[in-house]
């Protein structure tokens, strides 16, 4: 068995073989989550890390979406996990404090995105994610989490993943459907942090944006 | 039209009509259909991508065709926008409190006689076409209930005539071809194409271990 357990969210589209493609030869157990191409990512990452990881040995799982990245990227991003929970490499996200500063360095941050976190098996074992948001909000919830119970986050400026194909080429019909359930799910979603968490939700989920 | 939804039921009996309604009466007692299935929400077992399709068109006229005894689009498509049909809708009802769980009672149509003429804006079978007794006769009645522009969801697993030695309802393999086009065989060695049409998936229950297909067309 290996120390690094890799979860892959399976996309439809025809140029996710491009991530497949960056999988080969890494030091690490592969392992799919399944969502029909387009539903509930917590949920389908929740499903193969039980299926897979929980009761396993791994020391590490890393989540893998549409991005792409070297072997070199995965062994870095390992080797930089230190004492952090969670660790996210480097992309062009929205958010700056994820954007890679040239630094190289693994710095710690307040919340961190799931586009392809790493995280110790104890520490994701200990919250899951919230399976009542799909495809957004339950980052920033277990980030919540992690930060009110003193668990680090990091983001590895030394490691730097893309994460554009799915964005910048013609969307695919599967892609759109996609984005329409995305869509359908914010508005229902939204209601639902407000119940949870009061109407300055925002506020409360972003607050520690570095 | 109920007479001749009789008349097939009569032929179907032998095939395998009697089977389906013992699957039904145990079903719908379960915690399973009861929570999943016959409860406002959406139902777990409607894949994501045809959930996603149809959020995608809140106000369009639905028909399910071949639903068992609650739709499988009940909790996703609103009650006032769906029609539902089954050949076994009468049988349903003898089984199932529709009034009591406020689910839409199925008419007692095949889609082989299906009485509808450019109604829908979406018509959708899950699982039921490859149950019929003629495969492209069920096929052109289904289009034939979709408005101009409008869609029809085929979706179900591949070769399921195979899969189950061809018992029962069992009569037909239905598969999408590596172009993208459906395919129907016939137990008989008949096989058929239906081309191509807007979107075409394999999926993967992972659960099962067996690829489904979603077939869509417009027309």
């Amino acid at each position: 068995m290996q120390k690094t357990a890799i979860i892959v969210l399976e996309y439809l589209e025809q140029n996710f073989q491009q991530t497949l493609d960056c999988l080969v030869g890494l030091d690490a157990d592969i392992f799919y989550a399944y969502r029909d191409g387009v539903g509930s990512m917590s949920r389908a990452y929740n499903d193969a890390y039980k299926k897979h990881v929980l009761g396993m040995q791994y020391e590490f799982v890393w989540f893998v979406s549409n991005i792409t990245f070297t072997k070199i990227d995965f062994d870095n991003l390992v080797n930089g996990m230190g004492t952090y929970g969670a660790v996210h490499p480097s992309f062009n996200s929205d958010h700056k404090h994820i954007q890679c500063d040239g630094s190289g360095l693994v710095k710690e941050v307040s919340f961190i995105e799931f586009t392809a976190p790493m995280f110790r098996t104890w520490v994701f074992e200990k919250y899951m994610l919230d399976e009542g948001y799909w495809y957004w909000f339950y980052d920033l919830i277990i980030s919540k989490r992690m930060r009110e119970d003193g668990i680090k986050m990091g983001v590895n400026h030394g490691v730097k993943v893309s994460h554009v194909y799915l964005r910048n080429n013609k969307k695919e019909e599967i892609s759109k459907i996609r984005e329409t359930l995305r869509n359908w799910r914010h508005k229902i979603e939204v209601k639902k942090l407000e119940a949870e968490f009061g109407k300055n939700w925002n506020q409360i989920l972003f607050k520690y944006e570095n | 039209m109920v007479k001749i939804g009789i008349k097939y039921y009569s032929n179907m009996k032998i095939k395998g009509a009697d089977h389906e309604i013992n699957f039904w009466k145990d079903f719908v007692k379960t915690p399973r259909f009861l929570e999943g299935w016959a409860k406002d929400v959406k139902t777990p077992e409607l894949n994501d991508i045809v959930y996603g399709f149809l959020v995608g068109h809140p106000k369009a006229k639905v028909l399910d065709c071949g639903s068992g005894v609650v739709s499988i689009l009940n909790g996703t498509v609103k009650n006032e926008n769906l029609t539902v049909c089954d050949l076994l809708g009468d049988e349903y009802a003898k089984i199932f409190n529709y009034e009591l769980m406020g689910c839409k009672k199925p008419e007692p149509y095949g889609c082989e006689d299906l009485p509808y003429d450019n109604e829908f804006d979406i018509v959708h079978i899950s699982n039921a076409l490859d149950h019929t007794q003629d495969v492209l006769t069920s096929y052109n009645k289904l289009l034939g209930a979709v408005k101009k522009g409008g869609f029809l969801i085929i979706q179900g697993f591949e070769n399921e005539g195979l899969q189950e030695k061809w018992q029962g309802f069992h009569q037909w393999n239905l598969s999408i071809t590596e172009t993208g086009t459906l395919r129907v065989e016939h137990k008989s060695g008949k096989i058929d194409y239906i081309d191509s049409g807007l979107f075409v998936k394999k999926i993967w229950i992972e659960m099962l271990g067996r690829e489904w297909f979603i077939f869509i067309v417009q027309k």
